[in-house]
């Protein structure tokens, strides 16, 4: 691995800017390409107690993306430390768990417990329902995403990366209370609220409703991001419609330190890699490091406030 | 054994060569300048394949691989949909993306077996009927067709089998388990619609025989990791994917489904 790839996301080194989105990853790709080269390893999403997830069908293609609604299946974070984190083991970029929950005190309690395990870093997907405020997303809210991410920092020292929703109406002041309360960088963001109807006009998803991912969210992610970093000094992962160079350095441009990769890694496994190769090829040919273009972004955005 | 070994054979993931696109009414036959990674594999296993062609949906699609006889591989599929429309418009020269092999293959006895399918599933169960065939067995092939509301492919399938050497037999649903009871040997290997297979399980229940079932779903990663492809077991839910060829009584079928 190149060192020209490296870029820092908070204290934590990454191999490389490019990593997976959470949920669309696992150990299997390991059959298809190289592991280490990921800039970090995010294996599925774990909830505190084990789910089975939303009945078929779960995804569908629309408007040039997918609208998935899995409903995060899990084994649970008790046996999930037991039975799965010990297969990601060894890997080599940093490991990265990322958590799901419903009550502020189940996201503490299952960050309390992943704190023991041998991990890097905790993603808090924040764009889940809150059952303690009628179901609305934690992240849609500055109070609710304060008082999640301040009840996992104390839960762990770990570095705790907020992953937050599209919908927020104040997406600024989410971010600067995640920051408040003790994030250490901003994954942006989850999916978005999305129905797709069939010609009689009858849901596609067995859920109803899902999250649209990939290509159409792109620009909508993109303007996030720019909004974003020039209201907190949180590093920022792009994540929406990222699958080409030119989707990744728009990102790096808007302001933010890594991308994460997840619609283009199921219509492509070797997405990830695809885009390291291609993203390695130009740095080299500009003879520019990744942090080198990472602060580039970061300096045009503080100019633009 | 290390993590990334546990994770199972190497996939290839690359851009491919068509060498023939042949299409017949919604039959299409496709084959690929195959890459040295899919040399060993078997019938039950899979590969995705996407069109690279401007406007083709994002997913690659899953499609049996069937051998060719007197050596190779091919993929026949229905065109049943967007996906499957643009792989069926390749010319030769034209690439495509592959992701595979991918999945298990079936490991029926050598002993003649009992096969079933029906247009919708027929890429599997011709595969497995093709390799056994090559290999020296003697297999009944039940095919399953609806007289009153026949597949648009059932008249090409049933020509193609049969030009073969397969001898399919035409069951109407009506006749399905008379058929199956006197076609029936020690084991049974079907990939059908869900009344089907639910037949087929009823039989290897009443006669204790053993089987296997051959599933599809609509898939995305193909590697397990995306949990889009479940399908209903009898205890809890399996991913077609971590298949797709799975012990005769481990799915759950919906007898009433797919029945005309």
């Amino acid at each position: 691995m190149s060192a020209r790839l490296a870029v820092e996301i908070g204290a934590l080194t990454l191999p490389s800017p490019v990593l997976p989105a959470s949920g669309t990853f696992g150990l299997a790709h390991s059959r298809v390409f190289d592991l280490s080269r990921l800039g970090a390893i995010v294996p599925k999403t774990v909830t505190p107690g084990a789910r089975e997830g939303h009945p078929a069908p779960r995804l569908v293609e629309a408007a040039g993306g997918l609208i998935n609604a899995i409903g995060i299946p899990s084994v649970g974070v008790t046996a999930f430390i037991a039975d799965v984190l010990p297969r990601y083991a060894g890997l080599g970029p940093p490991l990265i768990v990322s958590l799901s929950a419903e009550t502020v005190d189940s996201f503490a309690a299952a960050t309390a417990e992943l704190a023991a395990a041998p991990i890097d870093g905790l993603e808090l997907n924040l764009s889940c329902p809150n059952l303690e405020a009628a179901g609305d997303l934690f992240a849609a809210n500055p109070a609710a995403t304060a008082r999640v991410v301040a009840a996992c920092r104390a839960a762990t020292a770990l570095p705790l990366w907020c992953k937050l929703t599209p919908v927020a109406g104040a997406p600024s002041e989410v971010a600067r209370a995640a920051e408040g309360a003790g994030a250490d960088a901003l994954i942006l963001t989850n999916t978005m609220p999305a129905l797709a109807l069939d010609p009689s006009g009858r849901p596609r998803l067995a859920n109803r409703t899902g999250g649209l991912s990939g290509a159409p969210l792109k620009p909508i992610v993109l303007r996030l991001v720019d909004e974003v970093c020039r209201a907190t000094e949180l590093p920022l992962i792009g994540c929406g419609g990222v699958s080409q160079l030119k989707d990744a350095l728009d990102y790096f441009a808007a302001g933010a330190s890594a991308v994460a990769v997840g619609t283009a890694t199921l219509a492509r496994p070797s997405a990830m890699a695809r885009l390291i190769d291609a993203l390695e090829a130009h740095l080299e040919a500009a003879g520019l490091t990744a942090r080198e273009i990472v602060a580039g972004g970061a300096l045009r955005a503080a100019a633009k406030g | 054994m290390s993590a990334m070994a546990e994770a199972g054979a190497p996939v290839a993931d690359l851009d491919v060569e068509v060498l023939r696109c042949e299409r017949r009414g919604s039959v299409c036959r496709l084959v690929l300048a195959w890459p040295n990674a899919f040399a060993g594999a078997r019938a039950g296993q899979f590969a995705l394949l996407k069109s690279l062609r401007p406007g083709a949906p994002l997913l690659p699609r899953p499609l049996s691989l069937v051998p060719v006889p007197g050596g190779g591989l091919a993929v026949v599929f229905n065109i049943a949909g967007e996906g499957t429309r643009f792989l069926a418009e390749a010319v030769a020269g034209e690439r495509l993306a592959l992701i595979g092999p991918l999945g298990n293959a079936f490991d029926a006895p050598a002993e003649p077996i009992l096969i079933v399918t029906d247009a919708p599933h027929v890429g599997t169960m011709l595969a497995l009927a093709l390799e056994r065939r090559m290999a020296g067995h003697t297999d009944a092939f039940v095919y399953v067709t609806d007289p009153a509301a026949p597949h648009p492919s059932d008249a090409i399938l049933l020509a193609d089998i049969a030009a073969a050497g397969l001898a399919p037999i035409a069951a109407a649903p009506g006749d399905l388990a008379a058929t199956l009871a006197q076609e029936a040997r020690r084991y049974i290997a079907a990939g059908a619609a869900d009344f089907v297979m639910a037949a087929a399980q009823r039989l290897a229940r009443e006669h204790d025989l053993a089987g296997e079932a051959s599933l599809q779903a609509p898939m995305a990663c193909g590697l397990g990791v995306c949990q889009v492809c479940i399908h209903d077991a009898q205890a809890g839910r399996i991913l077609v994917c971590e298949g797709p060829i799975f012990p005769l009584a481990v799915p759950r079928f919906d007898a009433g489904r797919g029945h005309p």
